[in-house]
């Protein structure tokens, strides 16, 4: 029976290639992923069980992404929440065909230049963390509580607009989430329109 | 009149002006400008100005809801005091895929029109400044942000005519604006994580609507990536919008634009702002006709399931299970009677599995109609693989505890219950690619059904395939009547091996269409190896030598993974554009209908696929044949061939559109009509030239007076 069961794997392989674009919502257990770090260090959420962790989606090419870290507003949320023990992940998923791809050296200058404060600047080059997760547009966030369940889904704030002028009107939705959740109260807002650029998957 | 004439004069010399001021500003990209359509502002009227976004092939802008990705143009405008400017007037957008996203936008070029209304204090002969700001997101695979500060002078008089050069552009601009729904019949409703949006346009637009898309006002209330469908009820569509994955707000109405194709062939885009209703209960039996449909559905499917085991694909694999009771024709019935009901068992299951994986696929909005499985390389590879171990099987050159080869034997095995369930799992792997070419057009019917109805389509082809077996199973009488055993056996399961290799051969073949030849000789390559493995495994396993077995085991597992690792594709498939097209026949799309029509000729299009044998045998015997060919010819029917061979969204849209999910389909498109001629799956000359009739130009010249537009 070893060679039929091998086949019908690799069929079932075969029929699952065509899978779309899943959607992790606020109120799932966040699924568990395992990256690599542009430090070279592993990345696993599971290892941060008992912590509040957000998953933050990034292109440095992006112009929505740099509304927010040309303003200062990533880096002062990473920097605020970072000191209260949140694990802040940042994903790139850009594929390594798209002229939007850096590579892990060239991602470490930007982290350098930019003074990201994430805990750590990870990429995704297959996609396959974004796809996962459903990851539309950079940036996307995600806020998993300590329990590993998702409490935010969606775009950052309510300016779906690449204009520097925007942040400081706009409310955030992941300084909303994690400053309700840590009181003890119910999220607020648990989802959001995700804006912003398409993510560059192959 | 002195006035006038000053006025007159003011407004030359400011036309001139203006053209310079009104220059277009370029971005990487793209370019914008204002464009006023009118020549001057007249105090207490409104003159329309168009921000004009041109950009480079490919590269879009974005709607007023982006879709997944994206931000909408804006305008800031500064204008003098009294002057007041409108909202956008957005054009009806398009869908423009971004893998695996959809946004909505436009690409080329987009005229966004904001009414600017001047006060009744504007004083004529006096010119006024209009200056907009405008902010848009210009992308391609890679997104850049562009902004660009317009200005446009523009004098005040009493009279003031449209500019002359940019009649036309607002004019066409205009049609593409959503009207008002008044007339219309829209009502909605959710489910099954769908919204349904019913459809029925006022009589005045013809026969039908076609080609329906709903583009939702805001972010969040449906899932942008997943295809919509629609089916027509008489003059009533009917819209299923997936829902999101992910619900943003809270939905209780559909708000945005409806786009559809009239029978003229026009694009008619209307307001939308319907609240959901309550689901009307079960829609199958307030249609008549439909119950029958499943009933007829349920019977044509136990009766394909049937003719499947006459199949070269299982016809084999049935016939060694016979030879097996054969053996046991006077063994105890009891045990007979459990091995056909598990045989069953584990033959419904598995189409179950089947059915359920692309019931699941569609519902995450993979575009896959059936036979889908053998639009990947990696399964025909391993369909290919399993059918040559089994005809090697069966010729002899090995001996394996195969599920279904052991049919005899397992009976007093001790896993007999797994290893008869197991067998029914392979039947039914064996029995796929052969549903898919003979089954196609029926299964794809089922799949378009809800989910329960596609089950039950599934179940009744299931149990079709398995009745004769059972029927053995379970009549002792019969099983006397079989012949009694004997030398006979053996030549019968040899010479069943030839129409597996022959499936085999066919299978090849369908690689080669989607990789290329060098994808096929791999894949014959693969297969040496691992005949060169068995045999070497048949050849010296049996040996009582220790070392001569396992010496031959090793070269068994080594040979097997060589070839293995020969015939596993590489690559990915070739686009099924690139491959060529009979003379006479061109590449399938949209737009080649469309254009074809409006030039007033006819287009017959022939949904295909290298896997679909109903599909080659029709192209060959009929659509190439010389008669065929030549009333084509002679009538000016377009020809074009959508290749489903490989994946390909567009053509799995098209079919639903045309209420199929799987190949064969034959449409015979004539201009002036809304609806193709639809041409059954099995197909003869006959069929074909008496379709061709309606497209004689007598019948065309009727239809004339209809102009495309």
């Amino acid at each position: 029976m070893k060679p039929l069961a091998v086949l019908s794997l690799a069929a079932a392989l075969g029929l699952a290639a065509g899978a779309a674009l899943a959607n992790v919502a606020a109120g799932q257990a966040a699924p568990d992923f395992a990256l690599t770090d542009i430090q070279g260090k592993p990345q696993k959420l599971s290892a941060y069980k008992g912590k509040y962790v957000v998953l933050e989606w990034f292109n440095s090419e992006c112009p929505f992404v740099q509304k927010h870290y040309e303003s200062g507003n990533m880096q002062s949320l990473q920097k605020k929440y970072g000191d209260k023990g949140v694990v802040w992940l940042t994903i790139n998923s850009t594929h390594p065909e798209s002229s939007n791809y850096r590579d892990p050296a060239k991602s470490a200058d930007i982290v350098k230049s930019w003074r990201i404060n994430s805990a750590a600047l990870a990429l995704d080059s297959d996609g396959k963390v974004g796809q996962v997760y459903g990851a539309r547009t950079t940036p996307q966030m995600w806020v998993i509580d300590p329990a590993g369940k998702v409490i935010f889904a969606g775009g950052i704030d309510d300016k779906p607009t690449f204009r520097t002028a925007d942040v400081p009107g706009a409310k955030n939705f992941v300084a909303a989430a994690l400053d309700e959740a840590m009181a003890g109260k119910a999220v607020s807002v648990p989802a959001a329109a995700p804006y912003g650029c398409s993510v560059k998957y192959k | 009149m002195a006035t006038t004439a000053r006025s007159l004069l003011l407004s030359l010399l400011l036309c001139a002006a203006g053209a310079v001021a009104a220059a277009p500003v370029r971005q990487p990209h793209s370019e914008a400008e204002l464009i006023a359509e009118r020549t001057a502002l007249v105090p207490g009227q409104a003159n329309a100005i168009a921000l004009r976004l041109k950009m480079e092939p490919h590269w879009h802008v974005y709607w007023k809801n982006p879709g997944d990705a994206g931000m909408p143009t804006s305008v800031a405008w500064t204008l003098p005091e009294g002057l007041a400017a409108g909202p956008i007037q957005w054009p009806a957008p398009t869908r423009i895929p971004v893998p695996p996203l959809v946004s909505y936008g436009y690409e080329d070029e987009v005229w966004l029109i904001t009414d600017i209304q001047a006060p009744t204090s504007l004083r004529p002969g006096t010119a006024v400044k209009i200056t907009g700001k405008a902010d848009w997101l210009v992308c391609k695979e890679i997104c850049l942000p562009a902004t660009a500060a317009l200005d446009l002078m523009l004098p005040v008089s009493t009279v003031a005519t449209p500019d002359p050069r940019y009649v036309d552009a607002f004019a066409r601009t205009r049609a593409t604006l959503p009207r008002s729904a008044d007339g219309w019949s829209l009502s909605a409703f959710a489910r099954d994580r769908h919204y349904v949006l019913r459809v029925e346009p006022p009589p005045e637009l013809g026969r039908s609507i076609r080609n329906l898309t709903f583009f939702p006002e805001r972010e969040g209330m449906v899932d942008n990536a997943k295809p919509q469908t629609y089916a027509m009820r008489g003059r009533t569509a009917e819209l299923r919008i997936p829902l999101p994955g992910q619900a943003i707000g809270e939905t209780t109405a559909l708000t945005g634009v409806l786009v559809a194709q009239q029978s003229s062939g026009a694009l008619r885009a209307i307001d939308v702002d319907v609240k959901l209703g309550p689901a009307p209960p079960a829609p199958v039996e307030s249609e008549p006709g439909a119950p029958l449909g499943l009933v007829l559905a349920l019977g044509l499917a136990f009766a394909g399931g049937l003719i499947l085991n006459l199949m070269p694909c299982v016809f084999p694999v049935l016939a060694i299970k016979v030879l097996g009771v054969v053996q046991q024709a006077h063994g105890d019935v009891r045990k007979l009677r459990t091995h056909g009901a598990l045989f069953a068992a584990g033959v419904v299951l598995s189409f179950w599995a089947i059915a359920g994986l692309l019931l699941g696929l569609r519902e995450q909005g993979a575009a896959l109609g059936w036979g889908y499985q053998l639009q990947s390389p990696l399964v025909v590879t391993g369909l290919a693989l399993l059918f040559f171990v089994l005809a090697l099987n069966l010729s002899g050159v090995f001996q394996m505890g195969l599920a279904l080869q052991s049919a005899a034997g397992a009976l007093k095995a001790r896993g007999a219950h797994a290893d008869a369930l197991l067998s029914g799992l392979v039947a039914t792997l064996v029995a796929t690619p052969c549903t898919a070419p003979f089954m196609g057009a029926a299964l794809g019917y089922a799949l378009v059904q809800p989910a329960l109805h596609a089950m039950l389509v599934f179940t009744a082809l299931a149990l079709g395939m398995v009745l004769p077996y059972v029927v053995l199973c379970f009549v002792p009488a019969l099983v006397r009547r079989l012949p009694r055993p004997g030398a006979w056996m053996e030549s019968l399961k040899q010479v069943l091996a030839f129409p597996l290799y022959a499936t085999v051969v066919w299978l090849v073949w369908v690689l080669g269409q989607q990789t290329g030849i060098d994808g096929a000789a791999r894949l014959l390559a693969g297969l040496l190896a691992i005949a060169a493995g068995l045999w070497a495994l048949g050849r010296w396993s049996p040996s009582r030598r220790p070392a001569a077995r396992i010496a031959s085991r090793a070269a068994a597992f080594a040979l097997a993974v060589l070839g293995l690792a020969l015939a596993l594709p590489g690559q990915s498939p070739q686009a099924s554009t690139q491959r060529e097209t009979a003379p006479g026949w061109n590449a399938w799309s949209e737009d080649a209908v469309r254009a074809i029509l409006a030039r007033g000729a006819p287009v017959f299009v022939d949904f295909t696929a290298a896997w679909c044998v109903t599909c080659q045998v029709n192209k060959r015997l009929v659509l190439q044949s010389d008669e065929v060919e030549g009333r084509f010819e002679a009538l000016g029917v377009e020809r074009l061939r959508a290749d489903w061979t490989n994946r390909d969204p567009a053509i799995t849209a098209a079919l639903e559109g045309l209420q199929r999910s799987g190949v064969p389909v034959y449409a015979l498109y004539l201009p002036g009509r809304a609806a193709p001629i639809l041409l059954p799956e099995v197909l003869t000359r006959r069929i074909v030239l008496d379709a061709l009739d309606a497209a004689r130009p007598s019948a065309s010249v009727t239809l004339k007076p209809q102009e495309p537009t």
